[in-house]
Formats: structure tokens, sequence, C-alpha cells
């Protein structure tokens, strides 16, 4: 029996961004928090790209901000490129990107942990779960570490990573490990595996990071960040930092010949790995491959900082060995004589296939363990921070006593992410777009807040300061609102008029002076809101229609087995996910709507009964 | 999810669908008295169930016909909801006519089930009833479907399912679009997109027109004379028609030997099908007869499968033919077995499970009239309701997608978001989803990525 034994509310493994933000969402609400990582100089590390946001990314950092999140506020802080991309398109597409000082993100979150109150940053080797099982449930009740030590707490977040199983592969070299100089979590993969957790297997890539002094910068085109940065968090008011620019360059045919004269090198080609990858950020080797007709690719090459001259070279991922990386990048325009600094690598990991989990991210099979980000097959921040802060606030809720809480498909790309993931689970890594989301004229970066502000504040995620931010907001917009009811243009409603296509805001202050008092965020609400009028109406009566299906709940014990008619696919399928609602059944592939009906008469002669 | 969502408006005709017997349309839901308001029937402030004479104008070419209305105005009705049934003459053009109009007033067709469910919800049928509904529409429904688009639009089913593949490269295009900006690919141009979103506009409203033409004349059941040549088929299908008064047209098939003649049975309107006879192909030509007869008899409500009763090998041919009946059994349709000219021998072996009969002498033919009217009848008043149920439901569906198309059109053309066009183009696919029986699911992502080299 150890004899250190530190007793907490919540224990978080594992301080990337999923840990990072479930810890900080249990501490923030109150719970006394481990965050437990094997290295506390790699918390909150940007271990591929260095960039937050993107399509549909930048939608879920503004929704993790407005629940609370650390996410918008670090790379607003540590940014060193803003681009709002989609900006051709309407508001529901505008989605913010950025290049992050690597670095600085990382010590800016690492920072904000330190500071947090009820939250103890510990850095630890988790060695095995430590769980009990009465009467067939199972429950977890803490951890033990490496050094003879245990950490005893009622919830228990995993948050993993890669690093389960891992093997990393350039060209037929392959060491173990999530991330190059790191190890694996074998106590952990253990436990999963002896508490009976499905696991199935996923391969990623990175590219090669070259040294930006042996660029030929006049060889490649520029792009550079917004005029006008626009930030991710509701908190910050302007962005004041000097941007850097990015490059982009292109392979060609001699490159691509070189690849395919090189392909059975590769350990995706030369049957080393047989997993599966994602089909949205294929390796060079398979762009080549898959889409032969094409004589070039596009490579952005993204500086990782303000005090390096690492360069991440975007669009390049590859596990081919490291003579061929080399020769490839001395045909490729101002790459000529570029060095590598560190070399691209495939990277094999196991995941556990999420719909093991309930929509809150506890595991079914062992109460109080919850699991958040890539362990989950998902990829990129983003994804990892909006499930971390669902599963720490979670867990939080459950030691306290209370009921989990997540949000609804209509509420947040946070809550698609969650519904997808439970409810289908995924053949690829799972990444955010935003044709995922039905409601995706609802879910704009714009109105994050006005979405999930009110929600946070119930739920304790948020501080005074950005309440009253809110409030001011609402007032102002209310104003504006009002303002362009009564006006008249043209003998036509202000509002009106505004939906002409044509028509911006800054016309709209020009007719209506008083407009012009409106704050820059507010006003855009407003714009948007009137412009996208008639879809969002035609949006909200699909989702009264689908509320009502998620209002017809389905206890969890409920036994599909007792129906008889109902066909076995349907009554296997049911009973693997369990459903919470009738809405979420039919979500489920291959459920019919007979199938639902079935349900749903049992569920009614029940509750008559 | 309609089948489970009881809180819209449903209309559906609820009766069998004979001539002479009245037929009735059934509407049920909240929006009730005032969909019957703007059908010109006036039940405002109706407290209790009532009845009432009075007409409703179908418009051209129906005109004006008499219904009978029986409103139930409050919860207090057989599903639960305010509901009313409207009665008038069992002819298929009038009860579709009545269940168009219902809908263009506001109605959603009802999808089978529908009505059980709500009964079953308002507390008037028990589990085991509900079940016993529900249970087997899964099946059910699949097989009107098949068999409504047959009947309706000439097996329309496959260049539907074409139109909704088209469609959905098109939306993957448009998501493409908007989900990989940072790509060096064009994806689509606004152009490109009117020209393509024209195109289908165009083919679904040919569709749309060929199912509305065809829609009221939909109902015939399909019998198919099929057996081993020189079983007296053809013989059998002139005693059949001759006798009956009504020969509607007769037609060549599309290959060499199928012919088809239309004539009224016992008050049910059937298309018999003399099918090749059934053998083993020797030329090209007879390979396609024989695939063309099989197609046939598989499509067919009622099968006549006919064997030469005075033949030596009697006993022979009809286990070939049981061995090609159960090849190509189709859960939806009836076996009769026939024993052919009687008239020159009965072949020993012959028991109850045949009909035998005479196309010369005329024997047994009443006997197969009866057994044939039977199951007509029986068929009649089960399929021929769903069918144009399923009629109503596809035409709906279909007018909502071209509506839908030249939405997106004219988004397209005034410079709206590509987000607005791929709303619309949901919409479209949902609606063609819904005629051919596939289920909108995500593989929009699985085209974008088959097509495209995406992704840093």
């Amino acid at each position: 029996m150890s004899s250190n034994c530190y007793q907490y509310d919540v224990i978080v493994i594992g301080a990337g961004h999923a840990g990072t933000e479930a810890a900080a969402a249990a501490a923030r609400i109150g719970a006394r928090t481990a965050l437990l990582t094997t290295n506390l100089d790699t918390v909150g590390q940007m271990s591929c790209n260095p960039a937050i946001g993107g399509v549909a990314k930048g939608q879920i950092v503004r929704e993790v901000d407005a629940l609370g999140g650390l996410m918008g506020e670090a790379i607003d802080a540590t940014g060193i490129q803003f681009r709002m991309l989609n900006c051709r398109k309407g508001p529901a597409m505008h989605s913010p990107r950025a290049q992050a000082d690597k670095r600085a993100y990382q010590h800016y979150v690492k920072c904000q942990i330190e500071q947090q109150e009820n939250l103890d940053l510990r850095q630890e080797t988790v060695e095995d779960l430590i769980t009990e099982t009465a009467e067939n449930t199972t429950r977890v009740c803490g951890v033990t570490v490496r050094g003879d030590a245990k950490y005893v707490a009622p919830t228990v977040v995993l948050t993993t990573g890669t690093f389960l199983q891992a093997i990393m592969h350039t060209g037929d070299a392959k060491t173990a490990g999530g991330r190059a100089g790191e190890g694996t979590t074998a106590g952990i993969s253990g436990a999963l595996h002896r508490l009976g957790f499905e696991v199935e297997r996923f391969k990623t890539g990175t590219p090669p990071r070259l040294n930006g002094r042996t660029i030929d910068y006049s060889k490649v085109e520029p792009q550079p960040g917004d005029d006008i940065p626009q930030p991710f968090s509701f908190m910050t008011d302007e962005l004041t930092c000097e941007q850097l620019p990015c490059f982009i360059t292109y392979t060609n045919e001699a490159v691509h010949d070189l690849i395919r004269k090189n392909l059975h090198r590769a350990p995706m080609y030369s049957g080393q790995i047989n997993s599966r990858g994602p089909r949205y950020c294929p390796s060079i080797e398979d762009k080549v491959v898959r889409f032969a007709d094409k004589t070039s690719h596009q490579l952005f090459l993204e500086p990782e900082g303000r005090n390096t001259q690492e360069v991440y070279v975007n669009g390049i991922s590859t596990s081919l060995p490291r003579d061929v990386q080399d020769q490839m990048f001395r045909m490729i325009a101002g790459l000529e004589n570029a060095r590598i600094m560190r070399y691209g690598y495939a990277v094999e990991y196991d995941f556990s296939p999420p719909t093991q989990l309930w929509p809150h991210l506890e595991s079914k099979l062992v109460n109080g363990l919850f699991l958040a980000g890539q362990i989950n097959g998902t990829t990129g921040y983003e994804e990892a921070a909006g499930q971390g802060l669902i599963a720490g606030l979670n867990a939080a809720r459950q030691t306290a006593g209370k009921s989990p809480w997540v949000p609804t498909r209509d509420q947040a790309y946070i809550g698609v992410l969650l519904d997808d993931l439970v409810t289908a689970g995924t053949d690829e890594p799972y990444r955010m777009f935003t044709s995922r989301a039905e409601y995706r004229l609802l879910l704009r970066q714009d109105n994050a807040d006005r979405r999930l502000t009110e929600k946070a504040d119930e739920l304790g995620l948020i501080d005074q300061a950005r309440c009253q931010r809110f409030q001011e907001k609402v007032v102002q917009m209310n104003r504006g609102v009002e303002l362009l009811k009564n006006a008249k243009i043209d003998n036509l409603a202000a509002n009106v008029y505004l939906r002409r296509p044509e028509v911006d805001w800054e016309q709209m202050c020009e007719r209506v002076p008083e407009l012009a008092g409106i704050e820059t965020a507010a006003a855009q609400q407003c714009l948007f809101d009137i412009k996208y009028e008639g879809y969002i109406g035609r949006q909200r009566v699909e989702v009264e229609r689908h509320q009502r299906l998620a209002g017809k709940r389905i206890p969890t014990s409920f036994d599909y087995n007792s129906i008889n008619p109902l066909r076995s696919e349907a009554r296997e399928k049911l009973s693997r996910i369990r459903p919470l609602n009738l809405g979420q059944a039919k979500r489920i592939s291959g459920i019919t709507p007979a199938d639902l009906a079935l349900v749903l008469a049992h569920l009614e002669s029940k509750r008559k009964a | 999810m309609a089948l489970i969502d009881a809180d819209d408006t449903i209309v559906a005709i609820a009766s069998p669908t004979s001539p002479a017997i009245r037929g009735v349309v059934r509407i049920s839901g909240d929006d009730t008295l005032a969909i019957l308001k703007r059908m010109g029937i006036h039940s405002e402030g109706i407290e209790r169930p009532q009845r009432m004479a009075t007409k409703v104008d179908l418009g051209s070419p129906l005109g004006i016909i008499p219904v009978d209305v029986m409103v139930w105005p409050t919860r207090r009705s057989y599903t639960g909801q305010p509901s009313a049934e409207l009665h008038t003459y069992g002819s298929l053009p009038l009860l579709r006519g009545l269940v168009d109009e219902a809908g263009r007033c506001g109605a959603r067709p009802a999808r089978p089930g529908e009505y059980t469910m709500r009964a079953f919800l308002a507390g008037r049928l028990d589990l085991t009833q509900a079940e016993a509904v529900l249970g087997v529409i899964e099946a059910e429904q699949r097989g009107t479907l098949d068999h409504a688009l047959r009947q309706l639009s000439g097996n329309l089913s496959q260049p539907l399912e074409r139109m909704r593949s088209t469609l959905l490269d098109l939306l993957a295009d448009v998501e493409a679009g908007l989900d990989f900006v940072d790509e060096d690919i064009s994806f689509i141009s606004d152009e490109d997109l009117v020209d393509r979103l024209s195109a289908i506009g165009t083919e679904i409203e040919q569709t749309l027109q060929v199912m509305q033409s065809r829609g009221g004349g939909s109902s015939r059941a399909m019998v198919a004379l099929c057996g081993p040549p020189n079983a007296g088929k053809s013989c059998l299908i002139n005693r059949l028609s001759d006798q009956q008064v009504a020969i509607v047209a007769e037609v060549a098939g599309t290959t060499r030997d199928t012919v088809t003649v239309d004539v009224e049975l016992q008050g049910t309107l059937v298309t018999l099908i003399d099918t090749a006879g059934i053998e083993e192909a020797q030329t090209e030509v007879s390979q396609q007869s024989q695939i063309q007869a099989r197609r046939s008899a598989t499509e067919a409500t009622v099968r006549l499968w006919c064997v030469d009763a005075s033949g030596e090998n009697f006993v022979d041919a009809a286990n070939d033919l049981r061995t090609v009946a159960t090849e190509i059994q189709n859960p939806q349709t009836i076996d009769i077995w026939v024993a052919t000219k009687m008239d020159a021998g009965i072949h020993p072996s012959l028991d109850e499970n045949w009909i035998a009969c005479s196309a010369v002498t005329g024997e047994g033919i009443d006997k197969l009239l009866d057994v044939l009217g039977q199951h007509l009848t029986q068929q009649d008043s089960e399929e021929v309701g769903s069918i144009l149920g399923t009629a109503a439901r596809c035409t709906q569906s279909l007018q909502q997608a071209s509506d839908s198309i030249n939405q997106a059109i004219l988004l397209t053309r005034s410079q709206e978001g590509h987000e607005f066009v791929s709303a619309e183009l949901r919409l479209v696919a949902q609606c063609l989803g819904e005629v051919t029986g596939a289920v909108y699911t995500d593989d929009i992502l699985d085209r974008v990525f088959g097509r495209f080299c995406i992704g840093k």
C-alpha cells in the first residue's frame, strides 16, 4: 500500500489541448483538480502545425472561448498572423485562423493553468487506473503513479492523445512514442485493455520542419495576415501585434517522380502501416498516388515563432525515408538549399472508439472515467479542446452530484462533434467540417457568445467580467435592431432595405446616423441576423421539429430485446449505442422510421403503465 | 421522421378503391379545420363531431364534386387529434384529387403506419395491435414504393436515383468550396452551378409531369401468365379478355414476345401480361425474351403459372416452374397454379392446388376468375390505397425538390453565398431521397474526398 495518497475531486491525465481545457473547466466550477502530465515542459504543446482555427475549427475556438476556455485568449496573446477565412462567402462561413508562436502559446497556456485556483499541475507518470467493481458496475476511483504514490478522486479524465501504443515511422525506421522525442503510456493502455475497452488503430503524419535561414524567400509567394486582424476571444478588444507573413510554394512533376520511385520505401505503401489515416490531411505520397493527374501541390511555409527560424511546411506530410525527404526539397522552388531541422514521420496509435462513451464523454463501461481528445479518434487542437472542456465540466459536475450538460447540435459545433462521435463513431481521424453541421447557418463564429455565454454563466464556467461584457453587447444589439425597425429608407423599413445583398453596414450608417454609435461586434451580429433572417427562420423550424424528438427520452436501461418485431440489426445497434432520446436514435446509421416507431410505442406503453 | 412526429397534419385515402364503393379520405392533425376551410369546407365553430354535406372544387378537369364530410373538431377522435373524413364516390381520380387538394391546402400525405401510430398514441390501440402494424411497415414500404414507382412512372426509380447522385456530386462541389478555402482548386463556378442546377431541375420537372399524367389510372393490377411454351397462355389470355367486355387496349410489348392486354375483371382494372414461354434460352433473341419474361413475372401483382394439364410431362413441367417461381419470389405477389387445356385430358397427379380450366370449352374459367377476383379485391384495398398515398407523397416531394432547385438557381444568379445554395440542395437531396427510398446520409464528404485532392 503506497504511503503517498492525494485526494482530489477530479484527476485529469495528460496536459495537451484537451487536458488543459478539462482541468481548467473543472477547476473553474470549483472542483479540486489535479492535472498530471509526464512532462511539465510540454503542457499545451502544439505537436503538429503551429496554427489554431480554420474553417469550422475557428468556430469551435470561439465556442470554447464563450464557455470560458483557454484557447481563444491563448492564441490572441501569442498569434503571429491572423486571417479571417471565407470572407467572400456569407457570415456563417467566416472562420478565424491564426499562426501561433508555438513556444509562446505553450508558455501562455501553462501559465494560465498555473494561475488557476483549485488546480494543481504535477509532473507524474500514471501507471494504472484504480477501479472498484460492485454489483456489475465498475467505477474509477483514482490512479497510481510512478514512485509509490496514488491520486484518489471520484472522476478521472483521460486525455492521452496519440500516446497509446504509439509507433513513429520514418522510412523503415520505427520508434516507440507519440511525439518526436517522447515515449508512450503503456500503463494506461494496459488498464483500458483490462477494463474491457475496445481499441482500434489510426495513423497520422507530420511534415518536415525547415530552417528558415536556408529558404530563398524571393522565389516563394508571400501570404500576409489580414489588415485588421480579428481576435478569437470575445474578451480581446483588438490585436495590435506585428504580423509575420507565411509563404506559398509548389511541388512539381520532378518531385512527384521521385516520390513514385521511392513509394516502396514509404511505410504506408510497403505494408509497414495498415491503419487508416485522415483523408483530408493526406501525406504527399497519398496525394501523388491518388491524384496522379495533378502536376503540382500547394505548400505553405509557416513560421513556428518569432524567436526561431524553424518553419513548418504545411502540405507535405510524409513518412518517406530521410534521404528522400532531403532530395524532395532540392527540387522545390525556394527550398533548393533548405535544411531540414526535423524530419517528417507518420505515427500510429491506439484510440478508443467513441461509441463507448455517453455524449458527456463519460465511459459506458467504467463510471466516472471520462475520455477526451485524440484518444477518442479525433484530430485537431480545437476538436480536442472542445471535448476537454466538456469532459472536465461534466467530471466536476458528477463529483458535485450534478447531472451532465452537453450542447446540442443546433447550439454549437461542439454539440455536433460530441453527437457525431458517440452516435456514429468514426472510421478515420475525425475532423470538424461545416458540412457536418446541419444547422450551419445558426452556428456562426460571430454569435458563439450569444449561443453559449448565458449557459456558461449558469454552469459557473465564466467570470463576472465576461458576463457583463456580453450583457453590454446584447444591449447594443437590441438598440441596433430597434433603430433598424423604426427607421425608413426609400419608404422601406431599414431592416428590409438592409436585406438587399449589395447593402452593407457602412451604407446603413450613412442613411441612419444613430447606427454609427453601435460597437462593431454588435453591429456585425445585427447585420448578419437580418441578412440571414429567412434561412435562420427555416432552420429554427427544423430545430424545433427535432427538439420534439429529442424530448422523447429513452432510459439508459431500456431493453431493446423486449421489442419482438424489431429487426435484429436495429436491436444490435440500439443496444450498443444506447441513445438517450429518439433524436439521437434517429441518427444511428441504419435505423429506420419504423424502428423508431416501435421504440416509441414501447416507451409510451411503459410510460402509461 | 414523419412516422413518429405526430405534430403535423396528414392526409390519406382510407378505403378500398374499387368503383361503386364509397371512398374515404382522412385528414388528421391540429390544422385539420384550417385545411378544410382552405378547401372550401366551413366547419368553424363546430364543437362536437358532425356530419355535413358539401362540395369541393378540385379544379380542371375534375371540377366540383359532392363530398360528405365528417368532422371531429377536438382531440376526442380516433387519432387523438382534430380530424375529418371526406366521403365521396369510390373513384380513384376523385380520391386522388381530394388528397392532392388537401396537400395544396397544407396537409402532408401520410406514410404507411402513421394513422396507426397516432391512434396508438391516443390510446385507441394497444401495444400488440400497434406492433402488428409497425413491425411489417419496413418491408411493405419498400415493396410498395418500388411498386408505386413502377406503376406511376414506368420505372423511373433508376433515373431518379441517378438524378439524386448527380445532385449529391454537385452538392459535394459546393460543400468543398465552402470547407476547403485554402486549396488551389476552383471547385465550381457560378455559371457551371447554374447550368448543372438547371439540368437537374428540368429532369425533375419532366419526371413530375410523367407522374402527374399517369397518376389517375395508375392503380392497375398486373397479372402475368407464365409457363413453358405451348402451355396455352395466349389462348387463356384471349379467353379471359374475350369473356370480359372491356378490352381497353392491346399493345405489343417491348420485346417480341410480351403482349399486354388491359381488361376489367370483376370490377377491377387489370393488365394481363402474356410472357414468353419459360425455357432454356437458345439464341440471343430468346435470351432477351427470357429476361423480359422473368422481369414481368417478378413485378406482377398476380402470377398465373400455366401447365398443360393433358401433357405427359406435366409433373416435370410443374416442377420446373416451381423452381423458377421460387427463384423470382416476391412477397408482394400471389401465385396461382393453372392447369390448362383440360379439354384434352387431365394428368392423374393433378391435385387441389391447381385450378383446371379450358380456354376452348370455357370449363373452369369461372372458377379461375373467382379466385383471381378474390385476390385482386384484397390486393386492391390493401395496395391501391397505399400506392396512391405513395404517389401523392412522391409528387409532393418532387414538387418541393423542383421549387428548391429554382430557388438555388435564383440565389446563385443573385450572387448569394453558396452556403444558401447548399441549404436548398440539401433539401432537394432529402426530397429525392424520400421518393427513391434512399435515406439521406452524410456521404457528401466521401464524395468530396473521392474527387478532390484536399488537405494540407
